[in-house]
């Protein structure tokens, strides 16, 4: 079937190609996201096209679109915030001041009494009181794409099935079936690092919109001498092709992915003004701040708001193994100020207590400090937060030996992390898809949520 | 990036011709290897007990006698640290192991393994800050440390006895150093006292102290407060004008300035900015830096040392830099780069004249340790040796033939004849 899918596939494609330039140009970048790592633009998103037409073929869901969304589910967003490279928890959540792997920056106190945060962080501290903070995690992996996946996917790799990532299942059981936004919008806008969620099994048709060239989708805007009534005839065009396609070759689970493609193009377009800060006002503007990452994070408020389930921010690049501490004197400060607007921006809105925010790495930073004072990677003892949806407000999790180099209370996994996620958020982690005949849950078997960070 | 400049004669041929006789860089050898236990980032030769000082990480102070290693052509001298007997024992030993050197002709460049390197633990004193310790200096019996907590402190170099300390900036406190009396007793000079400090901090001043009473003389200000991109920043770098008039301070995005101590004033400004990497497109982050600064013995030109542009901001991935300017005219004269990628911590200039000096840089990064000698024609070391780990600070004993180094794994000394 995929020969076959995968011959007829490159002709539909060249044509639509012809026939609708602008937009398919966009269509097929957004289809590519779905390959994940090492993925060729264009040509990656064909094959990713025939796994939209397996999942079809085997899910227990139907393939035109997500259900629709529960009642308990309505309403609920996500926002990860994603350090990519690694951040450092000594420098962050959980400081050992005064011991050797310590280094030099000290702890302050915060709103949450008995717990200490890097100093660095004066801001977060302010707001410790509405954030969970796991610094128990132990996951194993410790080489930056391989970790990355089991962070993001919440699951060891599996050779047999490609598992999608925790932000494309959120996307898809928290998408509101009428909506013409995208579900899952995913800005990685520096090059080290750069990742593009895995839809895995779920096919290409989950892919989230990348914004990796800046804050606004490209190939949005008609070809220049595309007007509204042209483009509604290249449309209504493009609409016959695919019905005549679908009846005579490729059957109508493929061009229902195409549809939903070009459905998601429209309703970009519709709603290209979501992508406008200058739409913001100064104090909002200011109040963020002017850097990459506070606009990054403006635009994720700004999209949650307008109904965007999942939107997924990375900031790079903390890998410091070389100069750790002068390079978290320029990150850290960032990320506090950044990340306690936007806590503070959902909560004064009403719209925390319905969004999850997330701050997750690959992995965290080695207790040693190597002869070029940095830090190596280290995924035997770190950090994560959490704040909103789900997230019970002040809770310091699990505990590591006084020099960080192990976890000696509350030990959690990849797994138990996922799992947590989705609980935060209402979303079962036993919950199955299908892969064929195989049930597939959303967590890993052995999962266990951490229950005490959730309310 | 800038070229280094053109024109430049080999370094074979340019090397020898100038070097003093305790002075041959290409002679450069590891003799031995005192171990702290953790990084050292400052060092001072505490000449009156005739012993290197050195501090770091772990905030404490630790001694090295020099009597076990003494200069080029003299005997083993009366060794004043620690028990007299090992002391005159390691004598012995350091003497037979650089005499086997010697015998066998090598050059060591700082293999770990190499048998004629001896090793020791380096003698902790005492306890100076419950945080990182970044710079050292001495005056006649008196030690000031500097750290990252924020203080400098005044010590009895003798005792160990905490003479004051004094909050000192608003962040860590990154350099301090010595500033010379004015010649003739100039009335700035007089009513500090003997002998001034200036210090630098993340706060982005430079401060001048009276070296007597820690008293604050004045607040050196310019240095702007954000990186370029709006980040923080750092001064990590200070120097005084061999006349006293005069202290430079450079920081992160490249920008030194020179200011006149008697009246605050800005003399000079410039920006190098080759030190400074920011790496928009791939890791939306910085590295680099002035780490070292110090005017040529004339006072006409500032040193600067650093790394260049950076591959991969990640790490110390490019190469080592030198530049040395003509401040008073805010003129590039010399900008020399090395291969070897490494950041440059630290700086000296070797002889008297300003353009044909030696200058010897120390630092380390993706490359390994650097141990860099410069002849400011050349747009490259003319030598460049391998400490055993990443240097943060150097001081060149001219006439005794002499190097010593501080930085990960504790002090080195070298022999340069």
């Amino acid at each position: 079937m995929a020969s076959h899918a995968a011959s007829h596939a490159y002709h539909r494609r060249a044509m639509l190609r012809g026939a609708f330039a602008g937009v398919a140009g966009f269509s097929a970048a957004g289809l590519s996201g779905g390959l994940g790592s090492g993925g060729v633009p264009g040509l990656g998103g064909l094959s990713s096209l025939f796994r939209v037409g397996e999942v079809a073929v085997g899910a227990a869901e139907p393939a035109a679109g997500p259900a629709a969304t529960p009642l308990k589910l309505a309403g609920k967003r996500v926002i990860f915030l994603w350090l990519a490279g690694g951040s450092s928890q000594f420098e962050m959540w959980d400081p050992k001041p005064g011991r050797e792997t310590g280094g030099p920056f000290r702890s302050i106190a915060t709103r949450v009494p008995g717990y200490q945060i890097g100093e660095l962080m004066p801001k977060t501290a302010a707001i410790a009181d509405r954030l969970a903070v796991v610094r128990s995690l132990d996951t194993g992996i410790s080489e930056h794409e391989q970790a990355a996946d089991l962070i993001s996917a919440g699951r060891p790799k599996e050779p047999a099935l490609d598992y999608p990532e925790i932000g494309v299942v959120m996307a898809k059981e928290l998408a509101a079936r009428e909506s013409t936004l995208p579900d899952y919008v995913s800005l990685f806008t520096t090059s080290e690092g750069r990742r593009r969620p895995r839809t895995g099994f779920l096919g290409a048709r989950h892919s989230p919109l990348l914004l990796e060239q800046g804050l606004r989708p490209e190939f949005v805007t008609p070809p220049e001498g595309v007007d509204a009534t042209r483009y509604a005839a290249r449309e209504e065009l493009r609409r016959l092709m695919s019905g005549r396609f679908a009846e005579r070759r490729a059957g109508a689970d493929m061009v229902d992915g195409y549809n939903a493609a070009y459905q998601r193009v429209r309703g970009l377009m519709a709603a290209d003004h979501l992508f406008d800060l200058e739409r913001e006002s100064a104090d909002a503007r200011e109040r963020y701040g002017r850097t990459p990452f506070g606009e990054q994070c403006l635009l994720a408020r700004r999209l949650i708001e307008a109904g965007v389930p999942v939107v997924k921010v990375a900031r790079g690049f903390w890998d410091s193994h070389h100069d750790n501490f002068e390079s978290h004197r320029e990150l850290v400060p960032d990320f506090d100020h950044v990340f306690s607007v936007l806590v503070s921006d959902l909560a004064e809105r009403g719209l925390l207590d319905s969004t999850l925010v997330m701050v997750l790495s690959e992995f965290g930073r080695t207790p040693t400090i190597n002869k070029d004072m940095g830090r190596d990677h280290y995924a035997d003892a770190w950090s994560i937060a959490l704040a909103g949806c789900g997230v019970r407000g002040g809770v310091i999790y699990g505990k590591t030996d006084e020099d960080g180099r192990k976890v000696v209370d509350g030990r959690a996994t990849a797994w138990d992390l996922a799992a947590t996620l989705y609980r935060a958020v209402g979303i079962d982690p036993k919950k199955e898809y299908h892969w064929g005949p195989r049930p597939v849950p959303l967590a890993k078997e052995d999962a266990r949520p951490i229950e005490a960070v959730l309310s | 990036m800038n070229a280094p400049n053109a024109g430049v004669s080999s370094a074979a041929s340019s090397s020898a011709a100038s070097a003093p006789a305790a002075f041959t860089p290409q002679a450069a050898r590891l003799v031995a290897a005192l171990k702290t236990p953790q990084a050292l980032l400052a060092m001072v030769r505490d000449a009156n007990r005739n012993r290197l000082l050195g501090a770091g990480l772990d905030g404490q102070l630790y001694a090295v006698d020099l009597a076990i290693w003494p200069p080029a052509g003299a005997a083993n001298g009366n060794a004043t640290d620690g028990n007299a007997t090992d002391a005159a024992a390691a004598a012995k030993e350091a003497a037979a192991k650089e005499a086997a050197a010697k015998a066998a002709g090598g050059k060591d460049s700082g293999k770990k393994d190499a048998a004629d390197v001896l090793r020791r633990d380096a003698v902790k004193l005492w306890s100076l800050h419950d945080n990182y310790v970044s710079s050292l200096a001495v005056h006649d019996e008196v030690l000031v440390s500097a750290s990252f907590d924020r203080t400098l402190a005044w010590w009895n170099a003798a005792t160990g006895e905490r003479l004051r300390t004094v909050p000192a900036h608003d962040g860590w406190v990154r350099k301090l150093a010595i500033v010379p009396g004015l010649p003739g007793g100039a009335a700035e000079t007089a009513a500090a006292g003997s002998w001034r400090v200036v210090s630098v901090g993340d706060d982005m001043v430079a401060k001048v102290w009276d070296g007597a009473t820690g008293a604050l003389l004045a607040t050196l200000r310019g240095h702007a407060p954000r990186s370029p991109q709006g980040f923080a920043t750092a001064l990590y770098a200070v120097a005084a004008h061999p006349s006293g008039r005069f202290v430079a301070a450079a920081d992160r995005a490249g920008e030194c300035l020179v200011w006149e101590v008697s009246t605050g004033a800005v003399a000079a400004r410039f920006t190098a900015a080759d030190f400074y990497t920011y790496d928009a497109a791939k890791r939306a982050r910085s590295i680099g830096g002035i780490r070292a600064l110090a005017f040529s013995p004339d006072g006409s030109k500032l040193a600067l040392a650093g790394i260049g542009q950076v591959t991969n901001v990640d790490g110390f991935v490019g190469p080592a830099r030198l530049e040395l300017w003509d401040w008073q005219a805010a003129r590039r004269e010399y900008a020399g780069q090395a291969k070897h990628q490494a950041i440059q911590n630290d700086l000296q200039f070797v002889a008297a004249s300003a353009m044909n000096d030696w200058v010897v840089t120390a630092g380390g990064g993706d490359g390994g340790g650097a141990l860099a000698f410069w002849k400011p024609a050349d747009a490259a070391p003319v030598h460049l040796a391998k400490p055993e780990g990443h240097a943060q600070q150097l001081l060149v004993d001219l006439a005794g033939g002499r190097l010593f180094l501080a930085g990960h794994g504790g002090f080195q000394i070298w022999r340069t004849n």
